[in-house]
């Protein structure tokens, strides 16, 4: 599927650290929309095999604020004609997409969300209680008692897709397109001279290049570390668990904050679950017991008749997270070096949007429009983009 | 890691704690820069290694240092928050008595407690 390169040159016009769908994305547009194919992608494991090979596949643009709404909106515009433009099955799937309330406080967020979807062009309704009893006539409404459902958010274009495939398609697309992948390749430095980028060291040798691209999610204060640069982020794991196939029942994506949990219902039959961020900091993707069981009894609150269903696997991500629950995307005080991390919970998503618009970036040496909201900068300004009510279950 | 050695408890099970996040200094904000108070605020070191970090045991109410190896989840040392006051976790080269002259006041402890009632910072230790 890929072309295996021996060695790496010398020298690329722009380096992409990390082989993860945003990484490839961008490397992909690099190569299609701006002609720039001097381009290495480095990863130090294998491809896909982070974040963007651990998250429970959910597409939505049901943000809260302006400046979320508008990204993740492009974001499931360039998704529809994925599969077309890889000539690769994405198992691309809407299903529609509810976000449960069970609180006056919660139903007064879903409102605040739909209007704000609304006035960009994004199909999101506040609906009531009956609605959702009608979609979902197999939900115990008064979850087991005590997190009655009052309403929700209902937001059509939710979907779910192959994650995985997402990697390979931006991969191959790139791949094809004379953009070199590496393997097994990690990054031990940066090199900077007179304050701008001049080359990087790997594991294998050392590359020339003005432009780098740091797409690297739970890894990103590493990266940051070898150019002092200071963020917000820190690093928690993030665990999720499937179930073992049964026939098909659920066909909307649902979540529930209060509950911390969310679920969806793969092509395949399984049910993919999700819930709160693990509550301390942490480096390295093991699973708990305590999870499983937590979310476990979260979803047969929702769903009694699931509890003979085996959970069949577990896993985590190492998720990037900010305290405004927005990335951190574009220019740097580095010149040359361009950061796409802060994903945290919320990254899968925004794939295609993140590829289209640091390809930009990268090329131009501007932000791209989009993510104006975004830069590094804003802690300093105290302008935070506060998406904590729309991109996360369990803060 | 299943259980904690608390100080004041003994080995009890994670789940009876809570994760009050790395022990860290607070600037004078009333001798800082805007940027230098918005790097207090916002900014993290994100990367693995032994950090010091408070812990509460939520059921006692008790609140200590621990010096957790971030990647592989093993709580190497547990002090009392009082350790703190008394400079465990500065920076290189600083000292409790360095960082008390800089702020001009006695050393102030920068714990929980302290953040929370601004006029503790002004009681002498």
């Amino acid at each position: 599927m890929f072309t295996r390169h021996d060695a790496l040159k010398p020298a690329y016009d722009v380096v992409i650290i990390g082989a993860g769908g945003h990484g490839l994305a961008a490397a992909y547009y690099l190569a299609r929309d701006q002609g720039i194919r001097n381009v290495a992608v480095l990863e130090k494991g294998y491809l896909g095999g982070g974040n963007t090979g651990r998250n429970t596949t959910i597409i939505r643009s049901n943000y809260l604020t302006p400046e979320g709404v508008k990204f993740y909106d492009e974001s499931v515009r360039l998704w529809q004609d994925l599969s077309t433009d890889f000539d690769l099955n994405l198992f691309y799937s809407t299903r529609g997409h509810f976000t449960l309330a069970h609180t006056d406080a919660a139903m007064r967020t879903m409102r605040w969300r739909a209007e704000v979807n609304k006035h960009y062009g994004v199909r999101s309704e506040a609906v009531d209680a009956d609605f959702v009893a009608r979609a979902l006539p197999m939900m115990d409404m008064s979850c087991a008692g005590h997190a009655p459902i009052v309403g929700a958010l209902f937001h059509a274009p939710g979907a779910i897709a192959r994650h995985d495939a997402v990697a390979w398609g931006y991969g191959r697309g790139a791949d094809r397109r004379g953009v070199e992948i590496h393997q097994q390749t990690e990054v031990t430095g940066i090199r900077v001279a007179g304050g701008k980028v001049v080359g990087v060291e790997t594991s294998r040798g050392a590359i020339a290049t003005p432009k780098v691209l740091c797409a690297v999610a739970g890894f990103t204060p590493r990266i940051l570390d070898m150019l002092d640069l200071h963020t917000p982020i820190y690093v928690h794991p993030l665990q999720a668990m499937v179930s073992e196939p049964v026939k098909p029942w659920l066909d909307p994506i649902i979540v529930s904050g209060s509950l911390h949990v969310y679920v969806s219902q793969t092509a395949r039959g399984e049910l993919v679950m999700g819930a709160s961020l693990d509550p301390y900091e942490l480096h390295a993707s093991r699973s708990t017991l305590d999870f499983v069981e937590g979310l476990a009894a979260h979803m047969l609150d929702m769903f009694p008749f699931l509890s003979e269903v085996k959970v069949n696997r577990q896993w985590a991500g190492l998720a990037d997270m900010t305290p405004d629950f927005a990335p951190i995307m574009g220019t740097t005080p580095v010149e040359g070096f361009y950061l796409d991390a802060g994903w945290g919970t919320w990254g899968f998503k925004a794939t295609p949007v993140c590829g289209k618009t640091m390809s930009h970036t990268v090329a131009t040496g501007r932000n791209h429009p989009l993510i104006e909201g975004f830069t590094m900068e804003r802690f300093a300004r105290y302008q935070l983009t506060g998406e904590k009510g729309a991109a996360s279950v369990g803060h | 890691m299943k259980i904690i050695a608390c100080p004041l408890n003994g080995p009890r099970p994670v789940s009876e704690f809570a994760y009050g996040g790395e022990v860290r200094r607070m600037p004078d904000p009333d001798l800082c820069t805007d940027r230098e108070w918005s790097e207090y605020v916002f900014n993290r070191s994100g990367s693995p290694g032994l950090k010091y970090e408070w812990w509460c045991h939520i059921a006692s109410g008790f609140w200590f240092v621990a010096l957790r190896d971030t990647t592989r989840d093993v709580v190497l040392e547990t002090h009392p928050a009082e350790a703190v006051r008394h400079g465990l976790a500065l920076r290189p080269g600083e000292s409790p008595e360095l960082v008390a002259a800089a702020r001009g006041t006695p050393s102030a402890p920068d714990t929980p407690s302290a953040r929370d009632t601004p006029s503790a910072r002004d009681t002498p230790s």
